[in-house]
This record gives C-alpha cells, structure tokens and sequence, in this order.
C-alpha cells in the first residue's frame, strides 16, 4: 500500500509528461513545424561495404549543392540523417527504419537494390525518395513515391551498340560482373547488340572479389569477336581491358560508364587508351558542366567522372526540390516539386517525365585518352 | 593449341597467388589449430602500408618491406591480444574472433584510407615476355616469389629446431614446455610469420584487384579454398591447391561455361572432398574433422 501511494503521483507524472511528448510528435507528424525547425533529409546510401565509396562520394556532392542551391530554406537549416544501407537490400530496410524514426521529409537512396528495400515503406508513409541509378527495375513499375534522376540502362546501351555497329562491329563478346547490376548490364547490352542487327557469340561473368580474369577473357578469345564490352566495377573494368590487352585481345573495346573513373585511369593506364563508353555524362562545354568541373575540383582536389556527377545529380534534384517546396515544405509539397522541376545539370536541360523516370535526358559517347575522357557524340 | 596452353599457364599463375594465401592460412592451422579468417584482411592492411608510402615517396622495395612488417606485425597484435586468450577456451571461439578480427582491420582500413578503391603499381613489369605465350615479368615473380616462399616455410618448419617446435607446440603445447621450450614466444614467431606471408599476399593480388576496405574476406574464401583442397596444414598442398583452383576455373571458364566456372571450380573441390576429406596432401584426419 505504502509503495502505492507514492508510486501513483510519479506514474501521473510520466503519464502526463509523455502525452505531452506524443502530443508535439503527432503535431509535426508530416514534417512542417516550427520556422526555425530543421528540414529533415533521410541520406540512405552504402557508407561501408564494397559500394562504401558512394557514401563518401554522396556526402561530397551534398555539400557541393548546399552550397550552390542554398544549405537552409528560408532560415530552416536542412538537416541529413545519415544511415548506412552498406548497399545490401536487408540492411536498408532495417536502416530506413531507423532514419524514419526521426521524421524526414525526403529520402535520397544510391543503390537499385536498396531502393526496391525501402519502397514500401516509404509509399505507405507517403514519403518520396530520390535516386540516380541506371537499374531498369526500379522504375519499372512506375512506382508513386519514387524519382530516379538518371535515364534508364537500355538508353546508355542503345547509345554503345550503336557506335559499335558503326565500327562494323558484327560479332561481340560480353563480359560482366556477377552482382544483380552487372547481371541487368549485361542483359541490356544483349539485347541493344541484337537490337543494333549484331550477334554476341561469346558471354562470360566474373566474381567481383577474382584475382584475375584469364579465363573468362580466353573464352573470348576462342570466340575471335569483333568487339568486346566490360562491365564491373572501375578498378575491374580497368583490370580486365589491361589483362585482355596483354592476353592478346585486339579487337576494339567497349566499357560501361565505370570506366570512366580516377580509380579506373590509374589502374588501367595506357591500356585504356581507345577504349570507348557510353554515358550519362562526360565532361562537356556547356556552362553546367564546365562550372560543375571546376567547382568540384576546388572542393575535392580531383576532376569529377562517371560516379560523382550521377551522385552529385541526384543529389542536386533533391535540394531544387525542397527549395522550390514552399516555406514549410512537406512530404507532399516535395513529391509535387520534384514533378514539376525543370533545372539545367551538367548532363543537360533535367526534368522528371509523368513516369518520374529522366525525360529524354541525352546520353554520350566519350573514349579514354591519356588518363582523360574525351566526348565523341550526343545521342538525344 | 595456343589457347590450351595459355588456359593452362594463366591458370597457374593466377592459381599461385590463391596457393600464396593458403599456404599462410595452411600455416596457422599447422601451428594453432586455428582457422585465421583475417588472413585477407591483414594481406590488404599491408598493401595499403606499402599503397601509402609508395604515393609518400617511398621507393618500392622499401615500401613494400613497411608492407610486409605491417601485415607481420599485426597478426602478431592477434595472437597476443585475441587469440592467447582463448587458446584455453574451445577453439571455436578463436576462430570466430578471428572474423571479429577481420572486420575491425576492415573498419581501421576505412577510416584510414577512405572507401574509394586505391590502385598501387605492380611489383615488376606488366609487359610480355616475347616466350609463344602471354606471360609478363610479374606473372613470373608472382611464381618465383610463392614457390620461394613455400620452400623455405616447409624447409624451415621440417628442418629447423624452431620450426620443429613450432610443430610439436601444435600437437601438445603442455608436453612442449615440460621440454623446456617457450609456447607462448613460438606462437606469437609463427603469427608474425604467418603475417608476413598475407603481406607478401597481399603485396602480389593489391595491383591486380586494386585495394578496398572489403576485399579481404573474399581474399581468405580463395585461400581457404587451395588450403582445404591441398590439405589444411600442409604448406605444399596449400600451394598445389592454389594451382589446381586456378587451372580448373580457367579451364572451365574457357571450355565448359563463361557463366558458371566459379561453380565448376567449387564443384570440383566438393567431389575432391568427398573422395578424400583430408585434402590432397593432408595428413590429419582427426583434426580437419574437428575443424
């Protein structure tokens, strides 16, 4: 009894204290609170694991567009939670979980797979989520609460099987990595190659974590292609044209956008040289580009490639859009910003079609010289 | 005909780098019965010690030693902090800490040196020898250096009183220091030794993969898989089992299937297995088993 009695006036308090608590929560429930309160912005990209560099790469290219598009929203500070999806789907959803816990407004995600994780769950909390991947499946079911920034993987192959076939290209070999990217790689290279009235007479996948390629490029070998596409990660791509270069491969290579990369200019070197991509970007002359170039190069002491500037992209999207959300800016208000943006980027003129997928974004041809990329054609 | 042979020859040479790290892995079995899963993960600490001086200015024999004594000196670290420890516990849990192990130097990797993949130099030239096939200066280094490594490990440990210690502390430490003989320094000499072979394993792969924080667990499954088919801890198996990896895969990447040889191989180690589940050249029934 005695214990009770002292017990009933401190559970009162706690009770009288945590509604209060729940009261405020519910009260800023969509995000809009008071005009000084942070515009929260969920960061959801792989900070460790072998996709680790996207987190360093994203963090650089958030500080990049604050400072360019502005870091508050009138006198509202924007806020990152940053969480790490280790570019692995199991970790992202349980990592969205925890970002969702502090009420952001927006979510930007890098990686396709994570992506797929977190749909749900944001859709059932009507939360959008920008993102800048190539990967044909995550925009395949035109998805409500999700915008991804860069053109779909078949326009950057298209563009590639089309210079090919310009070379008198007839018979390719295709060699990919064996993540679910690699894979949708492939697949789409294959299909471009038929498409462009060329056979592939020769296919061959690689563990990303192998040592060495010899295998897989004798198979090719064997097959006397006529063309050759790589695809994997900068340092394997860089690897495996220097190993089929030494192995003997003369025919003329072809590579997915990684290769153009620091990473990949250092590993590869001169046996780069000649080796051509298609791309959603490569460095060009309009104003976009060249300041993007010069901007990022004060910033991080290195010229800006393939990775940065998706990621930078994605990223520079998503500030437009909480700019252009009003003065309280809400979930809702964001997702119809990022419908109506239009803003030049350093790929070109941007804007999200009805499907939020990148409306006719142009896609270039560029070719390795000397450590560099050089731009060949646009194809619009 | 060219083809077979060149099949064959990169086989080889890529099969001896895997042997390189099994014979380390081969060797911490035959001198503590533990199965180090941080082996990759300290031959990339290395690299990245030699990665960093070499960009410092260092020139590459020096780096490549700071490489080597890094590697070294951080297995050692493992044996005096994590595994001396356990070693009277069951061994299982040493060699779950030796993954506990793994994921720090990962993480110390990390915060180091930053998530972006780094792309050291090769060794020696990467230009082919005119020799009918495609073979370069380091391809033959690469063999040179792992055959030299393993002879003089086996030479060591067969010949040598310590190397004989070494070998009768893993059979029964008590007995051992009844004789007089010191377990607890031939432990921590056979995990420094142990190190210093991952460094040079790591020195090896480094240019060929280029280094990220993670690359070390996939480095220790490739190992692990040469020293199993070889026979865990026999240092010449380890390296045998390397060759015969690296042959089988390019052979079935070539002629069976572009798609699936990483299951070819590994099928090909489960029907070995079955067959002999010492390994090749293992002569330690009951203790694989207990593995």
């Amino acid at each position: 009894m005695r214990h009770l009695r002292y017990r009933r006036p401190l559970f009162m308090a706690v009770l009288t204290v945590a509604i209060g608590l729940s009261a405020t929560a519910c009260g800023s429930s969509d995000g809009s609170a008071t005009s000084e309160a942070p515009i929260k912005v969920a960061v959801a990209v792989p900070y460790s694991g072998a996709a680790g560099a996207y987190g360093e790469v994203t963090d650089q290219a958030f500080a990049l567009a604050l400072k360019k598009y502005g870091a508050d929203v009138d006198g509202r500070p924007i806020k990152l939670i940053k969480v790490d999806t280790q570019c692995t789907p199991s970790v992202a959803a349980q990592a969205i979980n925890r970002a969702l816990g502090q009420k952001p407004l927006a979510v930007y995600a890098a990686c396709a797979g994570d992506t797929l994780a977190m749909k749900s769950t944001l859709a059932a909390r009507r939360i959008p989520l920008v993102t800048a991947t190539l990967t044909p499946s995550v925009m395949s079911d035109q998805p409500t609460y999700i915008w991804d920034a860069q053109p779909s993987l078949s326009r950057v192959t298209d563009a590639l099987a089309g210079y090919m076939r310009s070379k008198k290209g007839a018979k390719v070999g295709v060699i990919t990595d064996t993540t679910a990217y690699g894979a949708a790689f492939g697949d789409s290279m294959v299909t471009s190659v038929k498409s462009a009235t060329m056979s592939v007479t020769a296919r061959a996948t690689y563990d990303p974590a192998a040592t060495d390629y010899s295998g897989q490029i004798l198979r090719i070998k064997r097959a006397d292609v006529d063309s050759l596409f790589v695809e994997g990660y900068s340092e394997s791509v860089a690897k495996l044209v220097s190993q089929a270069r030494s192995l003997g491969i003369t025919a003329p290579i072809y590579a997915s956008p990684d290769v153009y990369d620091n990473t990949a200019f250092k590993a590869g070197g001169a046996a780069l040289d000649g080796v051509v991509f298609a791309s959603p970007y490569v460095a060009n002359d309009n104003a976009e580009s060249t300041t993007f170039q010069s901007s990022w190069e004060a910033e991080h002491h290195a010229v800006p490639t393939f990775t940065e500037d998706v990621l930078y992209e994605g990223v520079a999207v998503l500030v437009r859009a909480l700019h252009s959300a009003g003065a309280s800016p809400t979930a809702s208000t964001i997702g119809s910003a990022l419908d109506g943006l239009q803003m030049d980027l350093p790929s070109g003129h941007f804007a999200f079609s009805p499907g939020h997928s990148r409306a006719a974004a142009p896609v270039y041809v560029g070719k390795v010289e000397n450590g560099a990329a050089t731009l060949i054609s646009t194809v619009h | 005909m060219t083809i077979v042979v060149q099949t064959i020859i990169s086989g080889v040479i890529a099969g001896t780098v895997y042997g390189l790290l099994g014979l380390g892995l081969s060797l911490c079995y035959k001198t503590t019965r533990v199965v180090n899963f941080a082996h990759g993960s300290i031959a990339m600490l290395g690299a990245y010690t030699a990665y960093s001086l070499d960009e410092h200015g260092a020139s590459i024999l020096a780096a490549s030693v700071a490489g080597i004594l890094t590697a070294a000196f951080a297995s050692a670290a493992m044996e005096l902090l994590v595994l001396w420890p356990l070693y009277r516990r069951s061994l299982i849990s040493a060699i779950l800490a030796t993954f506990g192990v793994a994921i720090v130097v990962e993480s110390i990797i990390q915060m180091t040196w930053g998530s972006v993949a780094k792309a050291p130099p090769a060794l020696l030239s990467t230009r082919s020898l005119d020799l009918g096939v495609t073979l370069s200066e380091n391809d033959l280094g690469t063999f040179g250096l792992a055959v030299a490594i393993s002879a003089a490990l086996i030479v060591g440990l067969q010949s040598t009183r310590i190397g004989r210690a070494m070998r009768g502390v893993a059979q029964d430490s008590h007995v051992v220091e009844l004789l007089g003989v010191p377990s607890r320094r031939l432990y921590l000499l056979a995990l420094a030794l142990v190190g210093a072979t991952a460094g040079v394993a790591g020195l090896l792969i480094g240019p060929s993969i280029g280094l990220a924080p993670d690359s070390g667990l996939g480095l220790t499954v490739y190992g692990f898989a040469a020293a199993v088919l070889g026979g865990l801890g026999s240092l010449h198996g380890a390296v045998v089992g390397g060759i015969l990896i690296g042959v089988t895969h390019n052979v079935a990447a070539v002629y069976v299937t572009g798609t699936y040889a990483d299951v070819v191989q590994y099928a090909a180690i489960g029907l070995v297995l079955l067959v002999r589940v010492r390994g090749l050249f293992g002569d330690e029934l009951e203790a694989v088993r207990g593995v």
